[in-house]
């Protein structure tokens, strides 16, 4: 009996205690550091304050993938809404692995590459899910000219399963 | 002890404070307040090109307005001879009247008809001598 106690506190602990779900809806809230500049020169400051309401669907087994598409909202010194989109490859014992683009709209304009490590565990029905995101901005009005943005974001995520 | 998950939090926290208490320089321009921009990681002042009072590189206020583009309607009068003017001819009603291109359906009065020419003149039209009595 305590053997099956520990198994089953094990599984839930690694996600693998329930069947993958065929999707997932997620709010996210990230903050981190953000590098830039151009030839000769770099500044550090903190990022903004990145919200994001999105969710996910399979679309690939084995290896399991899913594609991901949300809102992004910047806020804190700034409001700017946007989008992301990409793909997200479950690796299992809890970890994903997320890459695709991330792009704010208005009022003003940036994008680039997004890629993530996601670690999740359940906690009771929803899952929590620990992001590091790295996102390289290249273009946009927000950019001065002929520099780029390197953002280094620690989030927090509630997932919520849609079978 | 490095790869505890506690030491990297702190670590990160302990970046994120340190960071946000130094100086905060610009990496975009939604970084700086409105009305400046961000260059070389500072912001500084922009101008907005559309406004009629902007600084000029001598420094000067420039007066609302610029002379050479708002002139008033009637400034094509001025470039009509006076001869001209005191035999009625007036101007156009705005340049653009002017530059258009003209409509290729309408025809002046001056241009020459299709019609094939005929020996024959029975009718008296304005555009020719009346007929000569024999």
């Amino acid at each position: 009996m305590r053997w099956r106690i520990v198994a089953l506190a094990l599984g839930v602990a690694s996600g693998t205690a329930r069947a993958d779900a065929l999707g997932a809806a997620e709010v996210r809230v990230a903050y981190g550091l953000a590098s830039g500049g151009g030839a000769g020169h770099a500044a550090l400051r903190t990022s903004p304050l990145v919200l994001a309401v999105g969710g996910n669907l399979a679309v690939h087994d084995q290896p399991r993938v899913h594609a991901y598409a949300g809102l992004v909202v910047e806020t804190l010194d700034r409001t700017g809404a946007g989008g992301e989109a990409g793909a997200m490859l479950v690796a299992g014992q809890g970890l994903r692995v997320r890459a695709g683009i991330v792009a704010i709209a208005e009022p003003y304009t940036i994008w680039g590459g997004s890629a993530a490590a996601v670690m999740c565990r359940r906690a009771g029905g929803p899952e929590v899910c620990g992001h590091l995101t790295g996102n390289v901005l290249v273009g946009g009005t927000d950019l001065p000219a002929g520099n780029a943005a390197l953002q280094l974001l620690v989030g927090v995520a509630m997932s919520f399963d849609v079978r | 002890m490095c790869g505890d998950p506690r030491s990297l939090l702190a670590w990160a926290a302990a970046a994120l404070l340190a960071c946000a208490a130094c100086d905060r320089p610009c990496v975009r321009d939604s970084d700086c307040a409105p009305g400046s921009a961000c260059h070389l990681g500072a912001c500084l002042a922009t101008v907005d090109e559309g406004d009629d009072a902007a600084v000029d590189p001598d420094g000067a206020l420039e007066p609302e307005g610029d002379a050479a583009v708002d002139a008033p309607d009637d400034a094509p009068d001025a470039a009509i001879p006076d001869a001209l003017l005191d035999a009625g001819v007036d101007a156009p009603a705005d340049a653009q009247a002017v530059d258009a291109a003209p409509d290729a359906e309408a025809t002046p009065p001056w241009a020459p008809s299709d019609e094939p020419l005929t020996d024959e003149v029975t009718t008296w039209r304005p555009s020719l001598p009346p007929p000569l009595q024999p």
